[in-house]
């Protein structure tokens, strides 16, 4: 399969990882991707930011362990 | 009336507040969480004191809520012309490139260790169009798995990923604009 992914197709994958375990395949064209475009990478951390908060939310909206006031 | 029953009034604002977050409708929020507070009043030694009362009605309303959005699957599954604009049009060129490049957001705990950042995350959740809004908080509140949001609401899984990419990109947008970019929500 062809390794070679646009942004745009990278970015999809990126998001579709929050809610699908993503091939081998798919991970290394990630990998390569990143390994040349700052612009993805920088998506990347993003993303992974919007999880962490995503996580911290959840936890301080259901039993009120969130930042004090 | 018992203090019990006090308690358990007083979080009823908050309770509706999370209900209709998820489900967009009024009518089915009140609903979902009159149940909800029906079986607390009813049933009170169900609540052994374990957890905080909050998490105990949470826990009940997430089921009260699956329950409407399965009743009322058709009309959660309406899309709006905000739920049908591609945004991957937006931000990228026909070539696949970027229009904009992503900024630089900081390490997370600057923002993560803030409660206003999450008061701003919760606002751009309810801007999102209703039923990309609907399906991202199945998924992230509601913890449901895509084949089961599949499930309950009778949509196709090419549906559900087309509407969880659109609402976690306008969700980034929104954090964009109202928090790293330091303008505010309203």
């Amino acid at each position: 399969m062809e390794l070679k992914r646009s942004c745009r197709e990278v970015t999809r994958l990126v998001l579709e990882s929050e809610d699908r375990e993503l091939t081998a395949t798919e991970r290394l064209a990630l990998q390569m991707h990143w390994g040349i475009c700052a612009t993805c990478r920088k998506f990347r951390d993003q993303a992974q930011l919007m999880r962490d908060a995503m996580a911290r939310w959840r936890r301080y909206r259901d039993d009120d362990s969130g930042p004090a006031a | 009336m018992s203090e019990f029953a006090r308690q358990v009034e007083t979080l009823r604002p908050q309770l509706l507040r999370y209900a209709r977050t998820q489900l967009r409708n009024d009518a089915w929020a009140e609903d979902a969480v009159s149940e909800v507070l029906l079986v607390a009043l009813e049933k009170p030694q169900a609540f052994a004191g374990q957890s905080q009362l909050k998490t105990w009605l949470i826990g009940i309303l997430k089921h009260k809520v699956v329950d409407q959005l399965r009743r009322h699957s058709r009309e959660c599954t309406i899309l709006s012309d905000d739920d049908e604009t591609d945004v991957d049009e937006l931000l990228f060129k026909a070539d696949g490139h970027w229009r904009e490049a992503p900024q630089e957001w900081g390490s997370p705990e600057q923002s993560l260790n803030q409660r206003q950042f999450f008061e701003v995350l919760e606002l751009c959740m309810e801007h999102l169009p209703a039923t990309q809004g609907r399906v991202f908080m199945m998924r992230e509140w509601l913890e449901l798995s895509t084949d089961e949001i599949c499930k309950e609401l009778a949509i196709t899984a090419t549906n559900l990923w087309v509407l969880l990419h659109r609402a976690r990109l306008r969700l980034r947008d929104c954090l964009q604009q109202g928090w790293f970019s330091g303008r505010p929500v309203t």
